[in-house]
């Protein structure tokens, strides 16, 4: 999720320049590293109950004593050994080795689990602390967990804390001001095959890593490319010498080190947690696990999907926010208090008028950018995000997954795409930035492709809801190809691009109440976000609209796409509300609403406008977001397809309606 | 190739078109000239007998390439399954093993492949005396996560080396052998639990994942 750091720096970059010492923050997804964070930095950073939702590297100050201390929360990761690029990112930070100390966070009742990737940085020399997070649910559970005992065996500090209570946080903060490194750690013992290769290739490793030579050295033999490169453009090494090396341990295990190895790891923690956890004997099904069964029933989940949908989109999001306080706002705020008094004020003492139209009257940035932008738009991407968060934080999403990953299968994507889709529902410049967390190429170009054309964003949606309201046959005609669209072009892109099958795996956390705090950060931080994207983009519009009204460059425009709207059957006001969708797709929604509200659009009108800009592209914002994550030729080649295909189905549903001869 | 191991393809030969296709007795002349020749030689040692024109499987004979084939279709599982060697070279290690596997250690692979009874290609696999112990028992199977059923619990037996990526994104996430293991779901994806946490897969992943059947009592 967007992230907002607090300083804008890059890993690395800060502390060398203020000279404080650095706390670096690591752990798998999901163990509640945000959450830390927010308590040691007090900043605001989207906490979430997703995993995989740190894209970017946070960065804030703590003050522990009177010492300020500058603390970077890594995306999550299980193992030194990284396989996606999030992963990748947090190595290469401890690879820097600019941390004073590393805090590495793990889910307490998972520690058996967890404790490998402490094990994998203790041998690294890192200087590490291990945070037992989520102590109290563990309690609850019934597991016990001896503290000293794990200091004892890991040679490190070890404090129980909860980030989400604040528990434990104090303990910790005065062991990271009074952190000085243990002498002996612990060393995992891979057997004498594996003990011998390392200690040849240890001293071949680079010293000057943030990482000690043994932890390169077992990366190495595990066949970590980016050590490898790194190992082989040095000129101590001989090549011959690592190869026959590796060989020569390959003859002597059974087994691939990149199985011997990690194996071995979960060994050594299997034994220390025998010692220092204590499971509870017996486990009772609470109602929440009852319901997390409920979810990932399709005879079940489906139907809690639909109510989610119902309650969550239709009834908040469509009525509450595109109904109710659209109504109120852009009625009789707007309507009948603000826009008369702005026109009256400025043909009171505005003598010249384009100044006056810049301003108010038709097209003016008060009266149309700014209207649009807090009276129509900002309610229901508000409301949006707000039922996004409380759905986020209580876990539902990897249920939804789960649920959607075989037909996401079949257009090319994997259940884990399903995060950006349903945010894409929100925004889909911020969805299409989030589809940077889906690992392989070809997923993220796919699911880009499919933001752009298929997935309408709130507001549009809000809009597109609202005009076809009344009209039932209008909206199920809008469904049906939206959905169908989605789909086949799925279907088909997926054919015409070579790749894999992704694979999909994702862990499932536990369903948990909402909680008030994190569903505001979250909801202020996608707000913020979004408000600081779009007014700007909302006053440009009205800019240029005003600058193209004065020049006649907008009339002749609009005469261009005139043709275009009688091919398809819309009147021609309506090539105005497609050249406004090109600013922004939900100001050109509005202009169509504007449009159908004065009764202009007869039912086939309606459903082959609302058709066609919802296909219709992408807003200029979510037009640059694609530039910058797919780069400029994928992106105009996208627009270059969607332009025309939008507007070729338009027209098909024009005629397929005419020769069916069906009236909507 | 040694009089044994012909004997042992001829009888193997014989069963895909006894047993499995035609049944009853045939003509020689589905065997390949070479086989033909060696047709003496089994009549020789009371493994085939002329009947009618056609030949027919002694008593002891039948058995034999029961057990031939038996050998040669664990082989093919023992590679497909658990080395992931392609077509090709798993037809040609399992013809090679198949000869030289004693009958112990025909059970112990039996035994690690739980019980299989077909081969990749979807024939039959001749059951053994351990299968049909094992079936008595309901004894410990390995299986692929992807067929339990739901509820079931077991023991993470060992993950498919196939797929070095696969291997390493679910060893990662702590799925590793000797942990305890349920299935919570298996449509329309599959849902399991390894200590406190819950992860979800597809059925690619669930496949790789083998585990040790029966080890707990079975949740209905």
């Amino acid at each position: 999720m967007s992230k907002q750091s607090s300083c804008g720096c890059h890993a690395g970059e800060s502390c060398e320049k203020t000279g404080l010492r650095s706390i670096v923050m690591v752990g798998n997804p999901n163990v509640g590293k945000s959450a830390l964070f927010n308590r040691l930095t007090g900043s605001y950073v989207t906490v979430s109950n997703y995993p995989g939702t740190t894209v970017e590297v946070s960065q804030g100050k703590c003050k522990i004593d009177g010492e300020e201390f500058f603390v970077e929360d890594t995306p999550g990761m299980y193992s030194l050994l990284p396989i996606t690029e999030e992963e990748r990112v947090s190595r290469d930070i401890l690879f820097a080795g600019k941390a004073d100390v590393v805090l590495c966070v793990v889910d307490a009742k998972n520690l058996k689990r967890m404790l490998t990737l402490t094990l994998q940085l203790v041998e690294a020399s890192l200087p590490v602390i291990l945070v037992l997070n989520m102590m109290d649910e563990a309690n609850r559970l019934g597991i016990q967990i001896d503290e000293g005992e794990l200091e004892k065996r890991l040679g490190i500090p070890v404090v129980g804390i909860s980030a989400l209570s604040g528990k434990g946080v104090d303990i910790l903060k005065s062991r990271i001001r009074s952190y000085h490194r243990q002498e002996t750690t612990a060393e995992v013992f891979y057997g004498d095959a594996v003990e011998g290769a390392v200690n040849a290739l240890a001293p071949l490793m680079p010293a000057e890593a943030g990482l000690s030579q043994r932890a390169l050295a077992l990366l190495f033999i595990q066949n970590d490319p980016n050590i490898a490169a790194l190992v082989r453009s040095t000129e101590v090494s001989s090549p011959d010498f690592l190869e026959s090396t590796l060989a020569e341990l390959d003859k002597k295990l059974t087994e691939p080190v990149s199985y011997t190895v990690p194996m071995m790891q979960h060994n050594t923690a299997e034994d220390i947690c025998n010692e220092a956890f204590n499971p509870p004997a017996e486990r009772e099904r609470s109602f929440a696990q009852r319901l997390s069964d409920w979810t990932m029933e399709p005879l079940t989940g489906i139907p809690i999907l639909l109510i989610v949908l119902y309650y969550g989109l239709y009834k908040f999001v469509g009525e509450f926010g595109a109904g109710t306080i659209v109504g109120f706002l852009e009625e009789d705020i707007f309507g009948k208090y603000l826009s008369p008094w702005i026109n009256d004020t400025l043909n009171a003492y505005v003598p010249w008028i384009p100044l006056r139209e810049l301003i108010g009257m038709q097209y003016g940035i008060v009266t149309l950018g700014i209207r649009y932008a807090i009276a129509i738009i900002l309610p229901i991407v508000g409301t949006f995000f707000i039922a996004f968060s409380i759905i986020e934080d209580t876990g539902y999403l990897p249920r939804l997954a789960m649920m959607v990953d075989r037909i996401f299968k079949k257009i090319g994507l994997n259940g884990r795409a399903v995060i950006p889709m349903t945010l894409g529902f929100g925004c889909d410049t911020m969805a299409t930035m989030v589809t940077r967390t889906l690992e392989t190429k070809r997923e993220r170009i796919i699911a880009t492709l499919l933001l752009a054309l298929a997935i309408p964003c709130s507001a549009q949606l809000g809009v597109v809801l609202g005009m076809v309201a009344n009209n039932r046959a209008a909206m199920g005609v809008w469904a049906a190809f939206m959905i169908g669209i989605f789909l086949l072009v799925g279907f088909l892109t997926a054919r015409l691009m070579p790749g894999d099958r992704p694979n999909f795996y994702m862990e499932v956390p536990p369903l948990r109440m909402p909680r008030p705090g994190a569903v505001f950060i979250k909801t202020y931080t996608r707000m913020q976000w979004y408000f600081m994207e779009i007014l700007p983009m909302f006053i440009l519009a009205s800019v240029m609209i005003w600058l193209g009204n004065i020049t006649d460059t907008f009339k002749v425009v609009v005469s261009w796409l005139t043709p275009v709207m009688n091919w398809i059957g819309l009147p021609k006001e309506a090539a105005v509300a497609f050249l406004f969708g090109f600013f922004r797709r939900d100001y050109g929604a509005a202009g169509l609403y504007d449009l159908q509200k004065a009764g202009a659009l007869s039912g086939n009108q309606l459903a082959v406008a609302v058709i066609t800009l919802t296909l219709f592209v992408p807003c200029i914002a979510q037009f640059l977001m694609m530039k910058k994550e797919r780069g400029l030729k994928m992106a105009c080649t996208m627009a270059l397809f969607i332009f025309p295909f939008a507007f070729l189905v338009g027209g098909l549903v024009n005629v397929l309606l005419k020769l069916t001869g069906i009236q909507l | 190739m040694k009089t044994n191991e012909r004997i042992e393809e001829t009888l193997e030969k014989l069963w895909e078109q006894l047993e499995e296709n035609t049944g009853g007795n045939i003509s020689p002349e589905i065997l390949d000239p070479e086989q033909n020749a060696f047709l003496d030689t089994l009549v020789e040692k009371g493994l085939v007998e002329i009947f009618q024109g056609g030949i027919r499987f002694t008593k002891t004979g039948r058995e034999e390439a029961r057990l031939a084939i038996r050998r040669h279709r664990l082989s093919e599982r023992l590679f497909h399954d658990i080395i992931e060697t392609n077509q090709d070279d798993m037809e040609e290690a399992a013809c090679q093993m198949e000869h030289v596997v004693k009958k112990e250690i025909e059970e112990e692979i039996c035994r690690l492949l739980g019980h299989p009874e077909t081969c990749p290609h979807g024939k039959p696999i001749p059951a053994g005396a351990c299968c049909q112990k094992a079936r008595l028992s309901g004894d410990k199977f390995v299986a692929p996560l992807a067929s339990l059923k739901r509820g079931e619990k077991g023991v993470i037996a060992y993950i498919k080396a196939g797929d070095s990526k696969k291997l390493q994104k679910l060893m990662a996430m702590g799925i590793l052998p000797g942990n305890p293991i349920t299935l919570t779901h298996a449509f329309p994806s599959f849902v399991f639990t390894v200590g406190y946490s819950q992860y979800a897969v597809d059925r690619d992943m669930a496949d790789a994942i083998y585990v040790k059947r029966g080890v707990h009592d079975h949740v209905k």
